[in-house]
Order: C-alpha cells, then sequence, then structure tokens
C-alpha cells in the first residue's frame, strides 16, 4: 500500500513538472493567501506574547497609580497623595512611589538639566518590575540623603565613577553606584535617589508619578484596587487606578478582536488561492482525459486514479503553504519590528510559532486536497472507453 | 532602540490623553489676573497655520477660567486626522521629549552663551537672550543623539503666565532642496549653527504672535 501511494506520488510529481508555468502560478496564489494568513497570526502572536511578557513582569499582583489623564512617566503629570492611608487598607502587603523629574545638574564645570528618579524604600526593592532591565553594575542603591545611583547613560554622559561627586541643585551627592544600561528610556539617563530625598530637595512632598501597591497573596486584586482607589479620593489629586489583570484583559479582547479579523481578511484570500487550485486540477483532468483512459485500461483502479489528483493538489498546496510560510514569517517580523520602533520600542514577542507554522503547512495540504477532490472524482468516474477516445 | 518602560506600556494601553501646559505646574505656579496669548502653530500636514488662542482669567474664589481657541482652514482631509488641535500638537513636541521637557522646567536656570546636558544626551546650545513679543526668552539650539538629522530650535521663557514656550521650532534635515525658511525669531540662533550646507526643513513651528498680561 505504502510502495503505491509512494509510486502514485511520483507519478503526481512529474506531473507538476510538466507544466511548470502553470505549477508556480497555481502554486504562487495558494502562498499568497498563505502569507496573509501566516503574516497576520504571526503579528498578533508577536504582539500577545510582547504584551503578556511586560504584563507578567508587572506581576498581576500590583495596583498602579496615576496621575488622572497622565499617558506616561511624564514630567508634566504629577500627583500628590499621602500614601500612609493605604496602610491600614485590607490586603494591601506593600505600597511605595517613585517621581521622575527634571533638575538642575552639575559635574566639573558642565552644567545641564538632568532627570532624576525619587525612589520610595519599597520602589528600589520592586524596581525591576517598573523598569525594564534594572540591575546594579556596581556599588550600592543610595542609602542616605547624600547618595545617588547612576543610571548607565548618566554615568557614561557625566562621565562619572563611584565615589564622585555630582551637584543635584547646589547639593553634592556621592554616586554610590551605576546600573546596568537599561532598555527603558524612563531609566536610562537618570540619576537614583530616595524620594525623600527628592522631596526635601524640591520642597515638593508629597509629589509624584507613580504609585503602587502589591495585594497579599491570594487576595482578589480587583477588589483591593477598588479600596485603594477609595483610599485615596479625596486627597485633591485625580488619579486613575490600574491593575495588570485589568490591562491584560482589555488587551486580550481587543487583540482577540483583531486577529479574527484579519484572519478572516486572510482567510478569503487563500480560498481565492484555493479556487485557483481546483481550476488547474480541473484542466489537468480534462487535458488527460485519454491519458486516464490508458491508466484504467491497463488496469489502474478509480481509487488509484482519484488519489493521484489529490496528490497532485496536495503537493501544488503544500509549495504553496511553504513558501506563505517563508514570506509570512518575513512579513510578520518586519511588522513586529516597524510596530515596535513606531511604539516607541515597546516590547515585542516573537512571531515564530511552531504551531502555526505545522498548523499553516498542514492547511496547506488539507486545502490542496480539498480543491483537487471533486477533480480527482470527476476522473476517476471516467469510462475508460471514452476516456480512450478522448481527442 | 531604547524600550518603554513597563509600567509605560501599561498605561499606553489604556490611557492616552494630552495634558495642557508645558509643564504640570503651570496652573499651581500662575501668578493670577488676566493673560491673553496667541500662538501660530505650523506643521508638516497643514499647508496653513493653526492659530492658537490663550486665555486665563481669575474667576470666583481661587478658581480660573481657561479659554482656548483653534482657528485653521485645511481641507477637509487634513481636518479629519485632527490636525486642527494646537494644543495637542503642541503638546506633542513638547511633553514627548524629555529633552525639551528638562528645559522648559528649568529655564530659569539657564544662562546665555552655555552648553547644557539635557536627558538622552541632548545638549542645548545657548545663545543670546531676546525678547518676543515683549517677553524675555533665551534663544538656543537642542540637539539629540538619537535624533540624527534633527534639530530644535527654542526661545525659552520662565515667565509662569506662558503656557508654551514662546518659539519652538523642529528642522529635519534634507537631502535636497533650496534652503531654509529664515528665522523670524531668535536670530541669534544662527551664531550657534555657524556655516553649514546642509538643507533642512521645518517639521514644526510654534511662535508667540501676541501678548497680552493684566496683573490682578
Amino acid at each position: 500500500m505504502v510502495r503505491q501511494v509512494w509510486e502514485l506520488a511520483r507519478l503526481a510529481w512529474l506531473n507538476v513538472r510538466r507544466r511548470p508555468g502553470r505549477a508556480l502560478l497555481t502554486v504562487m496564489g495558494v502562498a499568497v493567501g498563505m502569507t496573509a494568513v501566516v503574516g497576520m497570526l504571526g503579528l498578533s502572536h508577536a504582539v500577545g506574547q510582547g504584551i503578556a511578557a511586560q504584563l507578567s513582569r508587572l506581576g498581576h499582583d500590583l495596583v498602579v497609580v496615576l496621575p488622572g489623564g497622565a499617558s506616561d512617566l511624564s514630567t508634566a503629570s504629577t500627583m500628590e497623595l499621602d500614601l500612609v492611608s493605604l496602610q491600614d487598607v485590607d490586603g494591601v502587603a506593600q505600597f511605595g512611589a517613585l517621581w521622575r523629574r527634571s533638575l538642575p545638574i552639575s559635574v566639573d564645570g558642565q552644567r545641564g538639566f538632568l532627570m532624576i528618579l525619587g525612589l520610595s524604600p519599597a520602589t528600589f526593592a520592586q524596581a525591576d518590575r517598573f523598569f525594564e532591565g534594572f540591575a546594579l553594575a556596581e556599588g550600592r542603591l543610595p542609602q542616605g540623603s547624600s547618595e545617588t545611583a547612576l543610571s548607565s547613560g548618566a554615568a557614561q554622559d557625566l562621565g562619572l565613577a563611584l565615589g564622585e561627586t555630582v551637584t543635584i541643585r547646589d547639593r553634592d551627592f556621592t554616586v554610590s553606584g551605576v546600573l546596568e544600561p537599561s532598555e527603558s528610556d524612563q531609566l536610562d539617563g537618570a540619576l537614583l535617589v530616595p524620594l525623600a530625598t527628592l522631596w526635601t530637595l524640591t520642597d515638593a512632598s508629597p509629589t509624584m508619578s507613580l504609585a503602587w501597591a502589591r495585594a497579599e497573596s491570594g487576595t482578589d486584586v480587583q477588589a483591593v484596587a477598588e479600596r485603594v482607589q477609595g483610599a485615596l479620593q479625596g486627597q485633591g489629586s485625580s488619579v486613575q487606578v490600574q491593575t495588570a489583570a485589568r490591562v491584560s484583559r482589555v488587551v486580550t479582547t481587543v487583540l482577540r478582536a483583531l486577529t479574527t479579523t484579519l484572519t478572516a481578511i486572510a482567510g478569503l484570500a487563500l480560498l481565492v488561492g484555493g479556487l485557483g487550485l481546483a481550476n488547474t486540477m480541473s484542466t489537468a483532468v480534462v487535458e488527460r482525459t485519454r491519458e486516464i483512459g490508458v491508466f484504467m485500461s491497463v488496469g489502474a483502479r478509480r481509487r488509484q486514479i482519484a488519489l493521484l489528483y489529490v496528490l497532485e493538489a496536495g503537493m501544488l498546496g503544500l509549495f504553496g503553504g511553504l513558501i506563505g510560510v517563508v514570506i509570512g514569517l518575513g512579513l510578520a517580523l518586519s511588522l513586529t519590528g516597524v510596530i515596535g520602533q513606531v511604539g516607541g520600542g515597546l516590547t515585542m514577542g516573537s512571531p515564530v510559532d511552531l504551531a502555526l507554522i505545522a498548523g499553516a503547512l498542514a492547511g496547506s495540504v488539507v486545502l490542496g486536497a480539498l480543491a483537487g477532490g471533486w477533480p480527482a472524482r470527476r476522473a476517476a468516474a471516467l469510462p475508460p472507453v471514452e476516456a480512450l477516445r478522448h481527442e | 532602540m531604547r524600550r518603554r518602560s513597563l509600567a509605560m506600556a501599561l498605561l499606553m494601553a489604556v490611557v492616552g490623553l494630552a495634558a495642557f501646559a508645558q509643564t504640570g505646574d503651570y496652573f499651581q505656579d500662575y501668578p493670577g489676573g488676566r493673560t491673553e496669548i496667541t500662538y501660530e502653530v505650523e506643521t508638516a500636514e497643514l499647508d496653513g497655520p493653526i492659530e492658537l488662542g490663550w486665555r486665563v482669567e481669575p474667576a470666583s474664589g481661587d478658581q480660573l477660567t481657561v479659554v482656548t481657541t483653534n482657528r485653521v482652514t485645511a481641507s477637509r482631509e487634513a481636518l479629519n486626522t485632527g490636525v486642527a488641535s494646537g494644543v495637542a500638537q503642541v503638546s506633542t513636541v513638547v511633553q514627548d521629549n524629555d529633552a525639551v521637557q528638562a528645559l522648559l522646567e528649568n529655564s530659569g536656570n539657564l544662562a546665555p552663551n552655555q552648553t547644557f546636558i539635557l536627558p538622552g544626551g541632548a545638549r542645548f546650545r545657548a545663545a543670546s537672550r531676546e525678547t518676543i513679543q515683549g517677553v524675555s526668552v533665551i534663544c538656543g539650539l537642542l540637539t539629540e543623539p538619537d535624533q540624527e538629522g534633527e534639530r530644535i530650535m527654542v526661545g525659552v521663557s520662565d515667565d509662569p503666565t506662558l503656557p508654551f514656550p514662546p518659539f519652538i521650532r523642529q528642522e529635519q534635515q534634507e537631502e535636497s532642496g533650496i534652503g531654509i525658511d529664515p528665522l523670524p525669531v531668535c536670530e541669534s540662533i544662527k551664531g550657534v549653527l555657524g556655516i553649514s550646507f546642509e538643507r533642512y526643513s521645518v517639521a514644526f513651528q510654534l511662535r508667540m504672535m501676541a501678548y497680552e498680561r493684566e496683573a490682578q
């Protein structure tokens, strides 16, 4: 049986090679459809993976509080909150805050205005959740009111090393540590000090760009978020309270709708490719009617004739699928890069999904077999004598 | 390419409102009284300028009344894409750029003829002190290492009644062209630019056209 299928597959391959131009056009029709499917689903996979990874790093137990109307950690958006009120909120295990603002700095005659990141002690401990790649390269985090840790970019820009002095708003700070280079543009280039020190420097307690609360293990984070919002209400600042889970739900819903729409559009392209394949196989049956008659007269069974055409169509589908997968992945990779850059360097996942590739290739073969099914049945149903008479 | 922080990515997924004014402290620092300013905003997307009106006047108690107006004449397509909002246009250039934001937040510490280090490795080369519509400004040139082929010319003031800097122009380098629009104000920046054969086109320009002030 296996040998028989192998022989038929060889024959089908010879048939494909007999009309290379037509075969190529048919394959390209399937490839275009498959490119659209793989490209769109790969892109959707990359976006979803990237967002999931970021939310996972932030942690699903975190409640984030931001100034109302803020779209990022812009220094133009701040809020004034007394976080002590969070101490008594049921379900809150830990809380903290950070403030990002620019201040005058000077080093050895150089002057400028750099971003100062003020972090509360708890925020220092959780900093890798907020800033991608937050890690000390050398030294330690600032412990007193006259110490600062420099981001890699700031250390490089100011030409400063561990133990040297930088003046921030007329006050001298010793460099206690230097961070590893970070991918976060909110962190890189900044000087880090304790939040209380930044408040003293600016006489602006209790201003902050972001506050957060970590929910106790096993508690309903959304319920904690509502209690946090209640505790902070009425303090004069407009705030928005978010949880990773809530954002994740919103993003998942949007992504699902987007993926469904894009897949439907790409599916239409694939359908057109499949119809082209069916048309090619129908034409082949008409052109090779006499040949089918010869096969039957030398003992070929109807089942074998049908299988021959199904295999030929499946081959064309597979070749189209292979080309479509390669181009589709290239398209998804390019779009992922472009979106990552346009989005300010947003982290994206990989569009390469093995399940998608396997599914696309299997789908191509099935599409080919289905498209070739009707012409194959027609070929198998031909009366041998009439087929032999066919001109 | 550096990446946005996780928190930032999270926020961008759910909110996106442009805040008013060049710094977050504008309304806290506003000295009271009545201020009426007219800006002209020019962008690459629009053929004509947007006239942005900004009026702040005292209301009852400690309250302030803020009136902003936009006057723009453009094709239906351009208006449909939302380019008509002068405040949104200015916010994009002013608030989305750490270097510009740091410069504006510390404008009181600027001095003429000096170079200042700014976030992201940017540099501000201050030229001279000039006046725009009677307001004293420090003019200068801002360049950023990761924005090659782009330069920003600004006239910065520490006047707390101004919602936006009196002058800001973003230029992009072109491979060919016949030259650039002459500077309408802040001519001292020419001294910082020096002699160059590079061609630039104006991508964005904000310029204060009128300023009226009645103190309380």
